[in-house]
């Protein structure tokens, strides 16, 4: 039976959730989007503990509104516009929190990340200088421009999947990334001169 | 596009070789765990508000209105026996009430007599208390002397109760009982307690005869 569910897409695993509850349908889902989502709201955040709050949080609210999906979209799509609008209101969130922390966020404003345990991959990128330098240049990018770059450039995602993630249209998207790439450059400008 | 691509080629790459971010080992125990919350907090909501829906609330707001009126009731009640004017007097202690006229065995011959000097004691009492009433309303007694004709009232009471107990008791012959009965003492038949007697056949026959002997006697009061 698992070898089964293991062996059927995302769109027929959800299908088999929503007609039969299957919970295991539910249990394969999140074993194949958590690293994916993981990376993608990290890598918007930089927050690792945010960073698990919102990807858990997508996949409560994927649970509770599973029967709002419906086949004409991907599910990949579902679930990363769920989890984008989550991270895009954690960020926001923490913004105006950022007034009273010692964590700066913003395009503008230094990032302090206080490194905690040796697996978090927010302590792990400090082995590599370069990985925590693209890190926080990405940071300092404005949020409308992160958010098509890291999917666009990290995720892997075509210029469609990201017009419907973001709800814009696929020339929105792809002037947007040029904007977000052109940007990082220009903060990561040093690295390539090395 | 495709020179766009191209122009940024380097950061493209860059991007891409950026370490893959992992869930932690326990992600799906903790999703599984507040899931679990959820769904319990849920249920928790689930009842309160079944608990608190219009359609339970009305039976038992309805029983408590219901408990209210018939504690109200009750304590109206309650009220009036507690009400010194509409109470029974207490049963005073030094006087006998009598349930069965049998325990008497008063001649009733005695008691006629007995009633007619009792009556005319309650009449000279009642006269002695208008005299009273009529001084005090004159302003001719003072507190003493009202004191002073309530301790005689008093008095004269347990003198008649006395003189009642202390009347000879005889067995009434059958001649007795059937003499009429004194007009003195008003008995209430709702007043006494019947006791039913099995006779034997003598008790019977001489029953009969009296029976006899008091139709014989009205027929000749009739006559008469």
């Amino acid at each position: 039976m698992d070898k089964n569910l293991n062996a059927l897409s995302d769109e027929e695993l959800i299908a088999e959730l929503q007609q039969t509850g299957n919970e295991r349908a539910f249990e394969i889902l999140v074993q194949r989007y958590k690293n994916p989502l993981t990376n993608y709201v990290f890598r918007f955040l930089g927050d690792f503990d945010a960073c698990m709050d919102v990807v858990q949080e997508t996949m409560i609210k994927f649970y509770r509104y599973k029967d709002n999906y419906s086949s004409v979209a991907k599910f990949s799509t579902w679930i990363y516009t769920i989890a984008g609008n989550l991270a895009r209101t954690e960020y926001r969130r923490r913004k105006r929190r950022s007034f009273l922390s010692i964590n700066d966020y913003g395009e503008d404003h230094k990032v302090f990340d206080i490194p905690d345990e040796s697996y978090r991959p927010d302590v792990m990128t400090d082995s590599g200088i370069k990985d925590e330098l693209i890190q926080k240049a990405l940071l300092k990018v404005k949020e409308a421009f992160r958010e098509v770059v890291i999917l666009r450039d990290i995720e892997g995602m075509s210029y469609e999947e990201i017009a419907e993630i973001t709800g814009l249209n696929e020339g929105t998207v792809k002037s947007r990334i040029n904007r977000g790439r052109a940007k990082l450059q220009e903060l990561l400008k040093d690295i390539y001169k090395e | 596009m495709i020179d766009d691509e191209k122009k940024y080629d380097d950061l493209i790459k860059t991007l891409k070789g950026l370490q893959q971010v992992k869930a932690p080992p326990n992600f799906e125990a903790d999703l599984k765990r507040r899931l679990n919350a959820e769904k319990y907090a849920k249920e928790e909501k689930r009842t309160i508000k079944r608990f608190f829906a219009p359609s339970r609330l009305v039976p038992s707001f309805a029983l408590a209105s219901a408990a209210i009126v018939i504690f109200l009731m009750v304590s109206a009640n309650s009220e009036e026996a507690d009400n010194p004017f509409l109470m029974e007097p207490r049963v005073r202690e030094d006087m006998i009430l009598i349930s069965d006229t049998d325990d008497l065995n008063i001649p009733i011959d005695n008691l006629s007599k007995k009633s007619e000097v009792i009556e005319e004691k309650v009449i000279a009492d009642k006269k002695d208390k208008g005299m009273r009433r009529e001084n005090f309303v004159d302003g001719g007694s003072s507190d003493e002397s009202l004191i002073a004709g309530r301790n005689e009232l008093a008095f004269t009471e347990t003198t008649m109760i006395r003189e009642m107990e202390s009347v000879p008791t005889e067995d009434i012959s059958a001649e007795e009982f059937t003499k009429p009965v004194a007009t003195g003492l008003a008995i209430e038949k709702s007043g006494l307690n019947f006791r039913q007697v099995n006779p034997t056949q003598k008790e019977q026959e001489v029953i009969l005869e009296l029976k006899k002997k008091m139709r014989i006697l009205k027929k000749n009061e009739k006559l008469e």
